[in-house]
Protein backbone atom coordinates (compact mmCIF):
# COMPACT_ATOMS: atom_id res chain seq x y z
CA UNK A 1 0.00 0.00 0.00
CA UNK A 2 1.19 3.39 -0.69
CA UNK A 3 2.38 4.93 1.93
CA UNK A 4 1.76 8.95 2.58
CA UNK A 5 3.89 11.48 4.19
CA UNK A 6 4.61 14.93 4.61
CA UNK A 7 8.39 17.00 5.03
CA UNK A 8 7.96 18.52 8.47
CA UNK A 9 8.47 21.89 7.88
CA UNK A 10 7.28 23.93 11.14
CA UNK A 11 10.31 23.31 12.83
CA UNK A 12 12.29 24.98 9.83
CA UNK A 13 10.27 28.17 9.17
CA UNK A 14 10.26 28.41 13.22
CA UNK A 15 14.22 28.64 13.04
CA UNK A 16 14.37 30.48 9.74
CA UNK A 17 12.49 33.59 11.42
CA UNK A 18 14.93 32.83 14.20
CA UNK A 19 17.84 33.11 12.22
CA UNK A 20 16.44 36.31 10.70
CA UNK A 21 15.74 37.72 13.88
CA UNK A 22 19.51 36.74 15.50
CA UNK A 23 21.44 37.80 12.85
CA UNK A 24 20.25 41.06 13.39
CA UNK A 25 20.68 41.55 16.97
CA UNK A 26 24.37 39.47 16.86
CA UNK A 27 25.53 41.65 13.92
CA UNK A 28 23.68 44.82 15.77
CA UNK A 29 25.62 44.09 19.29
CA UNK A 30 28.89 44.04 17.10
CA UNK A 31 28.61 47.24 14.93
CA UNK A 32 28.19 48.92 18.79
CA UNK A 33 30.99 47.02 20.06
CA UNK A 34 32.92 48.14 16.82
CA UNK A 35 31.53 51.36 17.80
CA UNK A 36 32.90 51.62 21.32
CA UNK A 37 36.42 51.02 20.00
CA UNK A 38 35.89 54.38 17.39
CA UNK A 39 34.19 56.41 20.28
CA UNK A 40 35.23 55.06 23.53
CA UNK A 41 32.87 57.30 25.39
CA UNK A 42 29.78 55.37 23.66
CA UNK A 43 29.86 53.05 27.06
CA UNK A 44 28.78 56.15 29.15
CA UNK A 45 30.44 54.11 32.15
CA UNK A 46 27.99 51.36 31.93
CA UNK A 47 29.48 48.24 33.01
CA UNK A 48 27.38 46.24 31.23
CA UNK A 49 27.64 47.93 28.36
CA UNK A 50 31.60 48.04 28.51
CA UNK A 51 33.28 46.72 25.20
CA UNK A 52 34.58 43.53 27.41
CA UNK A 53 30.47 42.59 28.20
CA UNK A 54 29.09 43.05 25.05
CA UNK A 55 31.76 41.54 22.96
CA UNK A 56 30.91 38.05 23.78
CA UNK A 57 27.13 38.67 23.66
CA UNK A 58 28.28 39.25 19.39
CA UNK A 59 30.20 36.80 19.33
CA UNK A 60 27.54 34.40 20.94
CA UNK A 61 24.79 35.88 18.92
CA UNK A 62 26.50 35.53 15.62
CA UNK A 63 27.74 32.20 15.91
CA UNK A 64 25.46 30.40 17.84
CA UNK A 65 22.46 32.53 17.76
CA UNK A 66 22.20 32.90 14.53
CA UNK A 67 24.70 30.74 12.99
CA UNK A 68 23.26 27.69 14.92
CA UNK A 69 19.40 28.60 14.47
CA UNK A 70 20.50 28.78 10.63
CA UNK A 71 22.52 25.13 10.71
CA UNK A 72 19.50 23.57 12.69
CA UNK A 73 16.92 24.49 10.69
CA UNK A 74 18.96 23.19 7.33
CA UNK A 75 19.74 20.53 9.02
CA UNK A 76 16.32 19.36 9.56
CA UNK A 77 15.27 20.52 6.03
CA UNK A 78 18.12 18.51 4.43
CA UNK A 79 18.17 15.41 6.10
CA UNK A 80 14.40 15.08 5.06
CA UNK A 81 14.63 15.53 1.52
CA UNK A 82 17.97 13.84 1.39
CA UNK A 83 16.49 10.81 2.62
CA UNK A 84 13.07 10.72 1.14
CA UNK A 85 11.41 10.81 4.69
CA UNK A 86 9.86 13.03 7.24
CA UNK A 87 11.96 13.90 10.38
CA UNK A 88 11.78 11.30 13.32
CA UNK A 89 10.77 12.78 16.47
CA UNK A 90 9.10 16.05 15.67
CA UNK A 91 7.93 17.11 19.11
CA UNK A 92 11.60 16.83 20.32
CA UNK A 93 12.75 18.78 17.50
CA UNK A 94 10.35 21.46 18.30
CA UNK A 95 11.51 21.27 21.55
CA UNK A 96 15.37 21.55 20.09
CA UNK A 97 14.20 24.93 18.74
CA UNK A 98 12.14 26.33 22.10
CA UNK A 99 15.54 24.94 24.25
CA UNK A 100 17.74 26.52 21.79
CA UNK A 101 16.23 29.77 21.86
CA UNK A 102 15.94 29.72 25.55
CA UNK A 103 20.02 29.19 25.47
CA UNK A 104 20.18 32.29 23.29
CA UNK A 105 18.51 34.51 25.78
CA UNK A 106 19.99 33.29 29.24
CA UNK A 107 23.44 33.31 27.49
CA UNK A 108 22.59 36.93 26.17
CA UNK A 109 21.71 38.20 29.21
CA UNK A 110 23.85 36.70 31.69
CA UNK A 111 26.71 37.47 29.85
CA UNK A 112 26.24 41.52 29.97
CA UNK A 113 25.98 41.32 33.97
CA UNK A 114 29.41 39.65 34.24
CA UNK A 115 28.27 35.99 34.79
CA UNK A 116 31.13 34.28 32.56
CA UNK A 117 33.60 31.52 32.75
CA UNK A 118 35.88 34.17 30.78
CA UNK A 119 36.78 31.21 27.91
CA UNK A 120 36.94 32.28 24.53
CA UNK A 121 33.67 31.37 22.52
CA UNK A 122 32.41 29.47 25.74
CA UNK A 123 31.38 32.26 28.26
CA UNK A 124 28.02 31.14 29.33
CA UNK A 125 28.17 29.74 33.26
CA UNK A 126 27.84 26.19 33.74
CA UNK A 127 23.87 25.97 34.09
CA UNK A 128 23.38 27.46 30.76
CA UNK A 129 26.25 24.64 29.64
CA UNK A 130 23.92 21.58 31.07
CA UNK A 131 21.16 23.26 28.71
CA UNK A 132 22.87 23.54 25.91
CA UNK A 133 24.29 19.91 26.26
CA UNK A 134 20.49 18.80 26.81
CA UNK A 135 19.38 20.35 23.74
CA UNK A 136 22.44 19.27 21.55
CA UNK A 137 21.87 15.62 22.36
CA UNK A 138 18.19 16.16 21.30
CA UNK A 139 19.25 17.54 18.49
CA UNK A 140 21.34 14.62 17.23
CA UNK A 141 18.26 12.02 18.54
CA UNK A 142 16.10 14.02 15.54
CA UNK A 143 19.35 14.02 13.11
CA UNK A 144 20.18 10.49 13.48
CA UNK A 145 16.22 9.29 13.91
CA UNK A 146 15.68 10.77 11.15
CA UNK A 147 18.74 9.34 9.33
CA UNK A 148 17.96 5.94 10.40
CA UNK A 149 14.26 5.76 8.99
CA UNK A 150 15.13 7.15 5.37
CA UNK A 151 14.06 5.58 2.52
CA UNK A 152 17.57 6.55 0.42
CA UNK A 153 19.86 3.80 1.77
CA UNK A 154 23.06 5.83 0.83
CA UNK A 155 23.75 8.54 3.04
CA UNK A 156 24.22 11.80 1.09
CA UNK A 157 27.34 13.81 1.87
CA UNK A 158 25.99 16.55 3.30
CA UNK A 159 24.24 14.68 5.97
CA UNK A 160 28.32 13.47 6.67
CA UNK A 161 29.27 16.79 7.37
CA UNK A 162 25.69 17.39 9.70
CA UNK A 163 26.49 14.46 11.49
CA UNK A 164 30.20 15.48 11.86
CA UNK A 165 28.85 18.77 13.41
CA UNK A 166 26.74 17.61 15.59
CA UNK A 167 29.27 14.67 17.36
CA UNK A 168 31.96 17.13 17.27
CA UNK A 169 30.49 20.11 18.46
CA UNK A 170 28.68 17.59 21.44
CA UNK A 171 32.13 16.43 22.34
CA UNK A 172 33.77 20.03 21.79
CA UNK A 173 30.95 21.44 24.21
CA UNK A 174 31.02 19.26 27.25
CA UNK A 175 34.94 18.28 27.48
CA UNK A 176 35.96 22.04 27.31
CA UNK A 177 33.08 23.01 30.00
CA UNK A 178 33.90 20.58 32.75
CA UNK A 179 34.00 22.52 36.00
CA UNK A 180 32.67 22.84 39.09
CA UNK A 181 30.24 25.09 40.57
CA UNK A 182 30.55 26.67 43.67
CA UNK A 183 27.28 28.98 43.66
CA UNK A 184 24.27 29.50 40.95
CA UNK A 185 26.35 32.03 39.02
CA UNK A 186 30.28 30.75 39.08
CA UNK A 187 32.02 27.84 37.99
CA UNK A 188 35.63 27.29 38.43
CA UNK A 189 37.21 25.17 35.22
CA UNK A 190 38.66 21.69 36.52
CA UNK A 191 41.70 22.72 33.46
CA UNK A 192 44.64 25.21 35.04
CA UNK A 193 47.53 26.82 33.47
CA UNK A 194 48.94 25.77 30.07
CA UNK A 195 46.84 22.72 29.95
CA UNK A 196 43.38 25.19 30.29
CA UNK A 197 45.21 27.28 27.61
CA UNK A 198 45.22 23.83 25.07
CA UNK A 199 41.95 22.83 25.56
CA UNK A 200 40.30 25.84 25.12
CA UNK A 201 42.32 26.33 22.08
CA UNK A 202 41.29 22.76 20.93
CA UNK A 203 37.90 23.64 21.48
CA UNK A 204 38.00 27.41 19.87
CA UNK A 205 39.38 25.92 17.12
CA UNK A 206 37.09 22.69 16.29
CA UNK A 207 34.42 25.02 17.22
CA UNK A 208 35.66 26.73 13.75
CA UNK A 209 36.17 23.31 12.33
CA UNK A 210 32.90 21.52 12.94
CA UNK A 211 30.48 24.31 14.28
CA UNK A 212 31.54 27.11 11.43
CA UNK A 213 32.66 25.04 8.61
CA UNK A 214 31.65 21.57 8.95
CA UNK A 215 28.18 22.45 9.61
CA UNK A 216 28.55 24.94 7.35
CA UNK A 217 29.64 22.79 4.06
CA UNK A 218 26.65 20.74 4.69
CA UNK A 219 24.53 23.40 3.49
CA UNK A 220 27.07 23.95 1.01
CA UNK A 221 26.96 20.52 -0.54
CA UNK A 222 23.04 21.00 -0.43
CA UNK A 223 21.96 24.29 -1.49
CA UNK A 224 24.75 25.16 -4.25
CA UNK A 225 23.41 22.25 -6.57
CA UNK A 226 20.40 22.73 -5.93
CA UNK A 227 20.61 26.71 -6.15
CA UNK A 228 23.16 25.57 -9.30
CA UNK A 229 20.49 23.37 -10.89
CA UNK A 230 23.49 21.22 -11.90
CA UNK A 231 24.63 17.99 -10.34
CA UNK A 232 27.35 18.19 -7.69
CA UNK A 233 31.05 18.37 -9.95
CA UNK A 234 32.77 15.69 -8.31
CA UNK A 235 30.38 13.09 -5.52
CA UNK A 236 33.36 11.06 -4.69
CA UNK A 237 35.36 14.02 -4.43
CA UNK A 238 33.73 15.08 -1.75
CA UNK A 239 33.93 12.13 0.29
CA UNK A 240 37.58 12.16 0.66
CA UNK A 241 37.27 16.29 1.32
CA UNK A 242 35.13 15.17 3.88
CA UNK A 243 37.83 12.56 5.80
CA UNK A 244 40.53 14.19 4.98
CA UNK A 245 39.11 17.85 6.43
CA UNK A 246 37.64 15.99 10.00
CA UNK A 247 40.54 14.24 10.95
CA UNK A 248 43.05 16.89 9.78
CA UNK A 249 41.06 19.49 11.45
CA UNK A 250 41.56 18.29 14.99
CA UNK A 251 45.06 18.64 15.58
CA UNK A 252 45.65 22.35 14.53
CA UNK A 253 44.03 24.41 17.71
CA UNK A 254 47.93 24.99 18.94
CA UNK A 255 48.21 27.80 16.38
CA UNK A 256 46.56 29.97 18.23
CA UNK A 257 48.97 29.52 20.99
CA UNK A 258 52.53 30.30 19.26
CA UNK A 259 55.26 31.76 20.80
CA UNK A 260 53.58 30.86 24.46
CA UNK A 261 54.23 28.86 27.40
CA UNK A 262 52.59 25.68 25.07
CA UNK A 263 55.66 23.14 24.34
CA UNK A 264 57.26 24.62 21.48
CA UNK A 265 56.65 20.96 19.55
CA UNK A 266 52.87 21.29 20.45
CA UNK A 267 53.07 24.36 18.62
CA UNK A 268 55.07 23.13 15.94
CA UNK A 269 52.40 20.13 15.27
CA UNK A 270 49.67 22.59 15.04
CA UNK A 271 51.53 24.63 12.39
CA UNK A 272 52.03 21.29 10.47
CA UNK A 273 48.68 20.12 10.12
CA UNK A 274 47.00 23.94 9.10
CA UNK A 275 49.20 23.72 6.27
CA UNK A 276 47.87 20.20 5.16
CA UNK A 277 44.27 21.45 6.26
CA UNK A 278 44.30 24.00 2.87
CA UNK A 279 44.30 21.09 0.41
CA UNK A 280 40.96 19.80 2.01
CA UNK A 281 39.61 23.36 2.33
CA UNK A 282 40.43 24.17 -1.34
CA UNK A 283 39.15 21.01 -2.09
CA UNK A 284 35.41 21.72 -0.98
CA UNK A 285 35.68 25.25 -2.66
CA UNK A 286 36.76 24.02 -5.71
CA UNK A 287 34.10 21.24 -5.82
CA UNK A 288 31.24 24.13 -4.81
CA UNK A 289 32.72 26.57 -7.72
CA UNK A 290 32.77 23.89 -10.57
CA UNK A 291 29.58 23.00 -9.56
CA UNK A 292 28.45 26.44 -10.93
CA UNK A 293 29.84 25.12 -14.46
CA UNK A 294 27.29 25.68 -17.03
CA UNK A 295 25.33 27.61 -15.13
CA UNK A 296 27.21 30.43 -14.80
CA UNK A 297 24.56 32.95 -16.90
CA UNK A 298 22.26 32.42 -13.57
CA UNK A 299 24.61 34.77 -11.66
CA UNK A 300 23.40 37.44 -13.48
CA UNK A 301 19.62 37.46 -12.09
CA UNK A 302 20.14 35.16 -8.97
CA UNK A 303 21.37 37.12 -5.69
CA UNK A 304 20.79 33.68 -3.88
CA UNK A 305 24.01 31.79 -6.31
CA UNK A 306 25.55 35.20 -5.93
CA UNK A 307 25.92 34.72 -2.34
CA UNK A 308 27.08 31.21 -2.74
CA UNK A 309 29.57 31.84 -5.39
CA UNK A 310 30.91 34.65 -3.40
CA UNK A 311 30.75 32.79 -0.02
CA UNK A 312 32.96 29.75 -1.74
CA UNK A 313 35.61 32.13 -3.26
CA UNK A 314 35.67 33.97 0.62
CA UNK A 315 35.84 30.38 1.72
CA UNK A 316 38.91 29.56 -0.21
CA UNK A 317 40.56 33.18 0.31
CA UNK A 318 40.14 32.39 4.66
CA UNK A 319 41.34 29.41 4.50
CA UNK A 320 44.33 30.10 2.13
CA UNK A 321 44.79 32.96 4.95
CA UNK A 322 44.32 30.88 8.03
CA UNK A 323 46.77 28.58 6.80
CA UNK A 324 49.57 31.08 5.64
CA UNK A 325 48.82 32.75 9.87
CA UNK A 326 49.48 29.49 10.96
CA UNK A 327 53.02 29.41 9.25
CA UNK A 328 55.38 30.55 12.69
CA UNK A 329 57.20 33.82 11.34
CA UNK A 330 53.58 35.38 9.87
CA UNK A 331 52.08 34.46 13.31
CA UNK A 332 54.68 36.70 15.09
CA UNK A 333 53.72 39.74 12.61
CA UNK A 334 49.65 39.20 12.39
CA UNK A 335 49.28 37.65 16.24
CA UNK A 336 47.81 40.00 18.83
CA UNK A 337 46.54 42.32 16.15
CA UNK A 338 43.70 43.51 13.48
CA UNK A 339 44.97 41.53 11.07
CA UNK A 340 43.41 38.60 13.23
CA UNK A 341 40.58 40.21 13.52
CA UNK A 342 40.24 40.75 9.25
CA UNK A 343 41.48 36.82 8.60
CA UNK A 344 38.20 35.86 11.09
CA UNK A 345 35.50 38.27 9.79
CA UNK A 346 36.64 37.20 6.21
CA UNK A 347 35.72 33.56 7.18
CA UNK A 348 32.62 34.33 8.96
CA UNK A 349 30.98 37.37 7.17
CA UNK A 350 32.52 36.19 3.71
CA UNK A 351 32.25 32.54 4.28
CA UNK A 352 29.81 31.12 7.30
CA UNK A 353 27.01 34.30 6.14
CA UNK A 354 27.21 34.49 2.74
CA UNK A 355 26.35 30.28 2.16
CA UNK A 356 24.02 30.91 5.11
CA UNK A 357 22.02 33.91 3.25
CA UNK A 358 22.06 32.52 -0.26
CA UNK A 359 20.78 28.88 1.51
CA UNK A 360 18.11 30.66 3.27
CA UNK A 361 17.01 32.50 0.22
CA UNK A 362 17.49 29.47 -1.36
CA UNK A 363 15.18 27.13 1.11
CA UNK A 364 12.95 30.01 2.57
CA UNK A 365 10.61 29.86 -0.48
CA UNK A 366 10.15 26.05 -0.36
CA UNK A 367 9.76 26.23 3.77
CA UNK A 368 7.20 29.02 2.99
CA UNK A 369 4.68 27.82 0.83
CA UNK A 370 6.21 30.41 -2.05
CA UNK A 371 7.27 30.11 -5.59
CA UNK A 372 9.68 32.56 -5.06
CA UNK A 373 11.46 35.23 -2.65
CA UNK A 374 9.15 38.12 -2.17
CA UNK A 375 11.73 40.87 -3.58
CA UNK A 376 13.72 39.64 -6.19
CA UNK A 377 15.39 43.45 -6.20
CA UNK A 378 15.41 43.52 -2.20
CA UNK A 379 17.37 40.66 -2.80
CA UNK A 380 20.37 42.33 -4.74
CA UNK A 381 20.01 45.37 -2.66
CA UNK A 382 21.09 42.96 0.11
CA UNK A 383 23.91 41.10 -1.58
CA UNK A 384 25.32 44.73 -2.62
CA UNK A 385 25.39 45.83 0.84
CA UNK A 386 26.82 42.90 2.20
CA UNK A 387 29.35 42.47 -0.38
CA UNK A 388 30.45 46.65 -0.01
CA UNK A 389 30.51 46.06 3.69
CA UNK A 390 32.37 42.82 3.68
CA UNK A 391 35.01 44.45 1.63
CA UNK A 392 34.80 47.92 4.09
CA UNK A 393 35.39 45.83 6.70
CA UNK A 394 38.42 43.23 5.72
CA UNK A 395 39.60 45.78 3.91
CA UNK A 396 40.17 47.62 6.88
CA UNK A 397 41.22 45.22 9.58
CA UNK A 398 43.84 44.15 6.98
CA UNK A 399 45.45 47.79 6.86
CA UNK A 400 45.24 47.85 10.36
CA UNK A 401 46.59 44.59 11.29
CA UNK A 402 49.68 44.96 9.19
CA UNK A 403 50.29 48.54 10.68
CA UNK A 404 50.23 47.52 13.91
CA UNK A 405 52.37 44.24 13.21
CA UNK A 406 54.87 46.49 11.45
CA UNK A 407 54.94 48.93 14.46
CA UNK A 408 55.56 47.06 17.66
CA UNK A 409 58.40 45.48 16.01
CA UNK A 410 60.05 48.18 14.51
CA UNK A 411 62.94 48.97 16.86
CA UNK A 412 65.86 51.87 16.81
CA UNK A 413 69.19 51.50 16.64
CA UNK A 414 69.76 50.78 20.13
CA UNK A 415 67.34 48.36 21.08
CA UNK A 416 64.87 50.30 21.88
CA UNK A 417 61.23 50.44 20.77
CA UNK A 418 60.46 53.00 17.92
CA UNK A 419 56.48 53.60 18.31
CA UNK A 420 54.51 53.18 21.94
CA UNK A 421 51.43 51.46 21.60
CA UNK A 422 49.31 55.11 21.55
CA UNK A 423 51.52 55.57 18.56
CA UNK A 424 49.94 52.57 16.86
CA UNK A 425 46.20 52.78 18.06
CA UNK A 426 46.19 56.43 16.70
CA UNK A 427 47.67 55.20 13.19
CA UNK A 428 44.93 52.67 13.10
CA UNK A 429 42.07 54.93 14.24
CA UNK A 430 40.68 55.78 10.49
CA UNK A 431 40.71 51.86 10.08
CA UNK A 432 38.32 51.34 12.80
CA UNK A 433 36.00 54.13 11.56
CA UNK A 434 35.94 52.28 8.61
CA UNK A 435 35.27 49.00 10.23
CA UNK A 436 32.46 50.40 11.56
CA UNK A 437 30.84 51.89 8.51
CA UNK A 438 31.29 48.38 6.86
CA UNK A 439 29.51 46.85 9.68
CA UNK A 440 26.51 49.36 9.35
CA UNK A 441 26.08 48.24 6.22
CA UNK A 442 26.10 44.11 6.89
CA UNK A 443 23.50 45.03 9.05
CA UNK A 444 21.37 46.81 6.49
CA UNK A 445 21.65 44.19 4.49
CA UNK A 446 20.06 41.86 7.21
CA UNK A 447 17.23 44.28 8.19
CA UNK A 448 16.43 44.47 4.22
CA UNK A 449 16.53 40.06 4.37
CA UNK A 450 14.05 40.22 7.63
CA UNK A 451 12.01 42.90 5.69
CA UNK A 452 11.55 40.16 2.80
CA UNK A 453 11.30 37.55 4.54
CA UNK A 454 8.73 38.44 6.61
CA UNK A 455 6.47 39.13 3.23
CA UNK A 456 7.54 35.66 1.76
CA UNK A 457 6.19 34.29 5.01
CA UNK A 458 2.24 35.43 4.77
CA UNK A 459 0.87 33.04 3.52
CA UNK A 460 2.78 30.72 6.37
CA UNK A 461 1.49 33.40 8.91
CA UNK A 462 -1.64 33.06 8.06
CA UNK A 463 -1.79 29.19 8.39
CA UNK A 464 -2.60 28.70 4.59
CA UNK A 465 -0.24 26.72 3.07
CA UNK A 466 0.09 22.99 2.37
CA UNK A 467 2.50 20.28 3.42
CA UNK A 468 4.83 19.63 1.03
CA UNK A 469 4.49 15.44 0.74
CA UNK A 470 7.52 13.06 0.69
CA UNK A 471 7.90 11.42 -2.42
CA UNK A 472 7.73 7.65 -2.12
CA UNK A 473 8.45 5.73 -4.99
CA UNK A 474 6.82 2.25 -5.42
CA UNK A 475 10.02 -0.18 -4.42
CA UNK A 476 11.59 -0.77 -7.28
CA UNK A 477 14.61 -3.77 -6.87
CA UNK A 478 17.06 -1.98 -9.64
CA UNK A 479 16.46 1.74 -7.75
CA UNK A 480 19.91 3.37 -7.56
CA UNK A 481 20.55 3.89 -4.98
CA UNK A 482 18.52 0.89 -3.16
CA UNK A 483 15.64 2.15 -1.06
CA UNK A 484 15.32 0.74 2.65
CA UNK A 485 11.65 -0.15 3.20
CA UNK A 486 9.43 2.45 3.47
CA UNK A 487 8.70 3.08 7.39
CA UNK A 488 5.33 3.09 7.36
CA UNK B 1 62.00 10.87 21.97
CA UNK B 2 62.26 6.85 23.08
CA UNK B 3 62.66 4.81 20.27
CA UNK B 4 58.94 3.20 21.69
CA UNK B 5 57.27 6.15 21.32
CA UNK B 6 59.28 6.59 17.70
CA UNK B 7 57.89 3.78 16.10
CA UNK B 8 54.82 3.71 17.39
CA UNK B 9 54.13 7.44 15.93
CA UNK B 10 55.85 6.38 12.48
CA UNK B 11 53.16 3.39 12.64
CA UNK B 12 50.54 5.24 13.44
CA UNK B 13 51.62 7.87 10.27
CA UNK B 14 51.37 4.17 7.82
CA UNK B 15 48.14 3.31 8.84
CA UNK B 16 46.60 6.58 9.02
CA UNK B 17 48.31 7.21 5.21
CA UNK B 18 46.87 3.37 4.13
CA UNK B 19 43.70 4.57 5.22
CA UNK B 20 43.39 7.89 3.24
CA UNK B 21 44.55 5.75 0.28
CA UNK B 22 41.97 3.15 0.87
CA UNK B 23 39.17 6.05 1.14
CA UNK B 24 40.34 7.20 -2.21
CA UNK B 25 40.25 3.46 -3.52
CA UNK B 26 36.99 3.35 -2.16
CA UNK B 27 35.54 6.38 -3.29
CA UNK B 28 36.28 6.05 -6.99
CA UNK B 29 36.01 2.17 -7.20
CA UNK B 30 33.78 1.47 -10.22
CA UNK B 31 30.82 -0.60 -8.24
CA UNK B 32 29.67 2.99 -6.55
CA UNK B 33 29.72 5.19 -9.99
CA UNK B 34 26.13 4.48 -10.78
CA UNK B 35 25.14 5.44 -6.81
CA UNK B 36 27.69 8.84 -6.93
CA UNK B 37 25.93 9.85 -10.10
CA UNK B 38 22.58 9.53 -8.69
CA UNK B 39 23.39 11.27 -5.42
CA UNK B 40 24.93 14.38 -7.06
CA UNK B 41 21.54 14.83 -8.70
CA UNK B 42 19.72 14.43 -5.33
CA UNK B 43 19.43 18.23 -4.34
CA UNK B 44 17.54 18.93 -8.04
CA UNK B 45 14.99 17.34 -6.88
CA UNK B 46 13.70 19.55 -4.16
CA UNK B 47 12.94 21.66 -7.10
CA UNK B 48 10.50 19.30 -8.56
CA UNK B 49 7.05 19.27 -7.36
CA UNK B 50 4.81 22.24 -7.01
CA UNK B 51 5.19 24.43 -4.06
CA UNK B 52 1.90 26.58 -3.76
CA UNK B 53 -1.01 25.07 -2.63
CA UNK B 54 -4.33 24.92 -3.90
CA UNK B 55 -6.11 27.06 -1.93
CA UNK B 56 -3.55 30.08 -2.48
CA UNK B 57 -3.41 29.70 -5.87
CA UNK B 58 -7.37 30.14 -5.60
CA UNK B 59 -7.26 33.11 -2.90
CA UNK B 60 -4.42 35.09 -5.03
CA UNK B 61 -6.51 34.60 -8.28
CA UNK B 62 -9.14 36.18 -6.43
CA UNK B 63 -11.50 33.85 -6.92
Amino acid sequence: MQVIEYYDDKVVRLFLLAAAVWGIVGMSVGVYAAAELMWPALNFDIPWLTFSRIRPDHTFGVIFAFGGSALMGTCYYVVQRTGHTRLALPRLAELTFWGWQLVCVLAMTTMPLGITQSKEYAEPEWFVDILIAVVWVSFGAVFFGTLARRRIRHIYVANWYYGAFIIAVGLLHIVNNIALPVSLTKSYPVYSGVVDAMVEWWYGHNAVAFFLTAGFLGMMYYFVPRQAQQPLWSYRFSIVNFWALISVYMWAGSHHLMYTALPDWVQSVGMAFSLVLLMPSWGSAANGLFTFNGSWARLKNDAAAKFMVMSLVFYAAATFEGSMMAIKTVNSLSHYTDWTIAHVHSGSIGWVAMITIGSLYAMAPRALGQPAMYSQKAMEVHFWLHIMGLLMYVGSMWTAGVTEGVMWRATNADGSLTYSFLDSLIAIRPMYLIRWMGGVLVVSGMVVMAWNLWHTAADARARIIKPIPVPIPEPDPDQIPSPIPAVS
Amino acid sequence: MSDWWGHLTGAIIVVMMVTFICIWAWAWSGRHRRTFSRMAELPMDDMAAPTVSTKIATRKSGA
